[in-house]
């Protein structure tokens, strides 16, 4: 059924695959973003061409000595006049075609076919763009409901991402601060959570503000038929890294600033450690004694070799970043089997946890679970082997820009560059939330495939996106600043054309919520401050026992 | 009629007309010169002319069929002007030998059609009917200025700006200033909107060719 046209095309636009049309648009319903279609045929069938609105220009104003007066609407000068119509207004409106939906193709394609002048343009239905846009359905396998088409009623088009193509090309929630980027990720994590996805997630969550997704246990809406989901949370007190699971380069980078001696030395020792007692078999004792063994002038093993200045100094930093810290040791270690099973979601929370050693904990777990992956579908490692997982997994990663910046070297930068151009073929996903795209590595940014990208103020984030993300058009970036609190522009691989989107509001409590200083300082007043005054005046009537008392002795 | 001021002689086109004033020597008084001032609505009288409409029974007045216009530019004929060779007889003798020699001294008047009245009252616009030659022009009374303003639902009208303006004459945005200026008096409350067009006038009229 054919709804009435709102418009009426002119003729060709500027490129090939533009065309412009008239339309008085009373009811402004034609914005920026908004999705039309007219009709054409294609090979003997009649399609509907669709393509979204990309320019808006009146060609019909008022004149400006018209509006010199507030208090006088122009269209009474113009009715004194003889213009008395309601027709004051008139648009030339832009739209770049995006074709019409392949169902072989599973996409758009144009059929090269510009609609004639004077053809009827229409506003295309709520159904038929729920159909078209999103790759996924609301609430089906492998889809993820996210939220709904802007320029639509709440509701009225959802968008579902196709999880199979974020969890296999990678996604990057970029925004400034506080337009809502974690809060689209505990959508998305809902999502994975639910029973028709099931997936197996790990957060690593710098923060500590992804603990209310734990409500999801206890949710009747994500339970079915003997499953329900669960949610993991490792603390900075509960992270364990096991010494000898570092690599060369993770302990280089953890003790900063070493001498070209000291670099030579500790990789030999690194060396003997592994030949000595076996790969991830060593402890920290272990590896100090490699460092005295492979040192200048230690021949025999009793014989200290701490006069030798390379060896003692060396010694001394493993034991400051190893030996000191509750997370690096000998023998425990976050097991791969406890992080990563279907239908769990781990949240890995690394605040209190010091930048370099929340880096090293990425990067070991990144190497690891990649590694497992890898192993696990070569067939090298079978069933009940604890790192035998197989199954894909997604990562999630806030703060990216701090595991992979992008004028520096991190030891979780390379680890992140290896999954991102390599981890499709294993199953292993990542998502990369930052609210810094300019501070984040440009390569590393144009390996997400889908996009969510959310208010940007900031010029050089804007061009940053524009130079690393080129599914997104031109004109869906000159939204950016203009975006509010909680829309997005999501486009790539999980949806079918880039979409602007009202995101969904949270099944769980959203946990990264402001602090409220007023609110707390006046809660200071009306609850603390009485407190503690009846504390010091408890604390001065001792006093002044203590006192009496003297004077008593006294 | 004391309000005629004179006949129709000439036109340049559908609504621009030229009348003749009475003069000295007609029957009629010759006009006080306010009756045809820049600026001064008049009404063209159109066919049939009040003797045969008087058959049925209407007043011949009120909905007398007649282009409604505005006085917007005025010419001397004086044929004597560029007479300046020698002279047979003196001013004086002329008067007294031959008369209707001075009679070709003439002032004429421009008249812009604005609309017309007819028996659905007054209407702005193009006219559809042509005045003749010899029509009587009279002057509109202060009340019928007011009401040719009004349209149907009595709101303030100025429909023939727009095609007045267009006529690209040096005299027509000075023509609208003043009509501006003598229908906020008699429409108090619309004033703001005169206003605002009075603006767009002056400024397109006198601020920007000055600038
Ligand atoms: N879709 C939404 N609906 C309702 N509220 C939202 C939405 N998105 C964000 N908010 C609110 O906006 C605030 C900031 O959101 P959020 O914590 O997700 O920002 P952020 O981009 O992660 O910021 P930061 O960079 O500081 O981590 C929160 O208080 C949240 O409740
Ligand atoms: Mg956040």
């Amino acid at each position: 059924m054919l709804s009435s046209a709102i418009g009426t095309v002119k003729g060709p636009g500027e490129t090939l695959h533009e065309y412009n049309f008239i339309a008085p648009d009373p009811d402004r319903q034609l914005k920026h973003g908004e999705f039309v279609y007219y009709t054409a045929p294609v090979d003997g069938s009649e399609r509907r061409i669709l393509g979204r609105i990309t320019d808006r220009a009146a060609v019909k104003l008022f004149p400006d000595t018209f509006l010199a007066d507030p208090s006088v609407p122009p269209h009474t000068v113009a009715a004194m006049l003889g213009y008395e119509s309601n027709a004051t207004e008139l648009f030339e409106i832009t739209v770049t075609v995006l074709g019409y939906y392949d169902e072989c193709l599973y996409d758009f394609t144009n059929p090269r076919v510009p609609p004639q002048g004077g053809a009827p343009v229409f506003i295309a239905e709520d159904d038929m763009l729920t159909d078209l846009l999103s790759r996924g359905r609301q609430g089906e396998l492998g889809s993820a409901y996210i939220g709904d088409l802007l320029s639509r009623d709440p509701g009225a088009v959802p968008v579902a991402l196709e999880v199979r193509g974020f969890t296999s090309t990678h996604l990057a929630i970029i925004a400034s601060t506080g337009s809502g980027k974690s809060y689209l990720a505990g959508v998305l994590l809902e999502e994975l959570m639910m029973p028709y996805n099931r997936a197996s997630v790990l957060v690593i969550d710098p923060h500590g503000e992804y603990d209310t997704l734990q409500q999801v246990q206890n949710m009747e809406s994500f339970r079915d038929l003997g499953y329900s989901p669960k949610v993991r949370i490792f603390r900075p007190q509960d992270l364990r890294v096991r010494i000898s699971s570092l690599t060369l380069p993770d302990l280089r980078y953890l003790l900063t600033n070493l001498s070209e001696k000291m670099h030579y030395q500790l990789g030999r020792a690194y060396r003997y450690a592994q030949r000595t007692w076996g790969e991830d078999k060593y402890t920290l004792e272990q590896l100090l004694r490699a460092v005295r063994e492979v040192g200048d002038g230690a021949q025999s093993e009793d014989e200290a070799a701490d006069d030798d200045p390379t060896t003692g100094a060396l010694i001394w930093r493993l034991g400051a970043a190893l030996g000191g810290s509750g997370i690096f040791h000998d023998f425990e270690n976050l097991e791969l089997d406890e992080l990563f099973q279907p239908g769990m979601c781990t949240l890995v929370q690394l605040n209190e946890v010091e930048p370099r050693q929340q880096q090293v904990i990425v990067a070991a777990l990144l190497r690891r679970v990649y590694q497992a992956r890898i192993d696990t579908e070569r067939g090298k490692i079978q069933r009940g082997e604890r790192n035998h997982v197989p199954f894909p997994v997604f990562c999630l990663l806030e703060e990216a820009h701090n595991f992979a910046p992008a004028n520096a070297d991190a030891v979780s930068s390379d680890q992140l560059k290896i999954i991102l151009s390599e981890g499709r073929k294993f199953g292993v996903g990542v998502g990369l939330i930052s609210q810094r795209p300019g501070r984040l590595d440009s390569d590393v940014l144009s390996q997400c495939m889908t996009q969510c990208i959310m208010r940007i103020t900031n010029p050089i984030d804007q061009n940053r996106i524009a130079e690393s993300v080129e599914s997104v058009g031109r004109d869906m970036l000159k939204e950016l600043p203009a975006l509010s609190k909680g829309q997005v522009i999501v486009s790539g691989a999980s949806v079918n054309t880039p979409l602007m989107l009202r995101v969904r509001t949270r099944r769980t409590e959203h946990g990264g919520e402001d602090i409220n200083a007023p609110a707390q300082w006046r809660h200071w007043f009306e609850n603390e401050q009485p407190a503690q005054a009846a504390e010091n005046a408890l604390f001065a009537e001792k006093e002044l026992e203590r006192d009496e008392d003297g004077m008593l002795w006294a | 009629m004391t309000d005629q001021i004179g006949v129709i002689v000439n036109s340049n086109s559908h609504i621009d007309y030229v009348c003749q004033l009475h003069g000295p020597l007609e029957r009629e008084q010759r006009p006080p010169p306010d009756a045809y001032a820049f600026g001064s609505f008049v009404a063209i009288s159109l066919p049939p002319f009040p003797a045969t409409f008087q058959d049925t029974g209407q007043s011949p007045t009120a909905y007398a069929p007649c282009l409604i216009g505005v006085v917007y530019n005025s010419m001397l004929v004086n044929p004597n002007f560029s007479n300046l060779g020698p002279r047979l007889s003196s001013q004086y003798e002329q008067t007294v030998f031959s008369p209707d020699l001075l009679d070709e001294t003439a002032t004429l008047v421009g008249v812009l059609a604005l609309g017309w009245q007819d028996s659905a009252g007054p209407q702005q616009g193009t006219p559809r009917l042509a005045a003749e030659v010899g029509a009587t022009v009279r002057r509109l009374t202060g009340e019928e200025v007011k009401q040719f303003h009004r349209d149907a639902r009595g709101q303030l009208s100025l429909r023939y700006a727009a095609a007045i303006l267009a006529l690209n004459n040096s005299l027509v945005p000075a023509l609208l200033l003043d009509i501006i200026d003598r229908l906020g008096t008699f429409f108090p409350q619309e004033q703001a909107i005169l206003q605002v067009m009075r603006d767009n006038v002056a400024w397109k009229s006198i601020v920007q060719p000055a600038g």
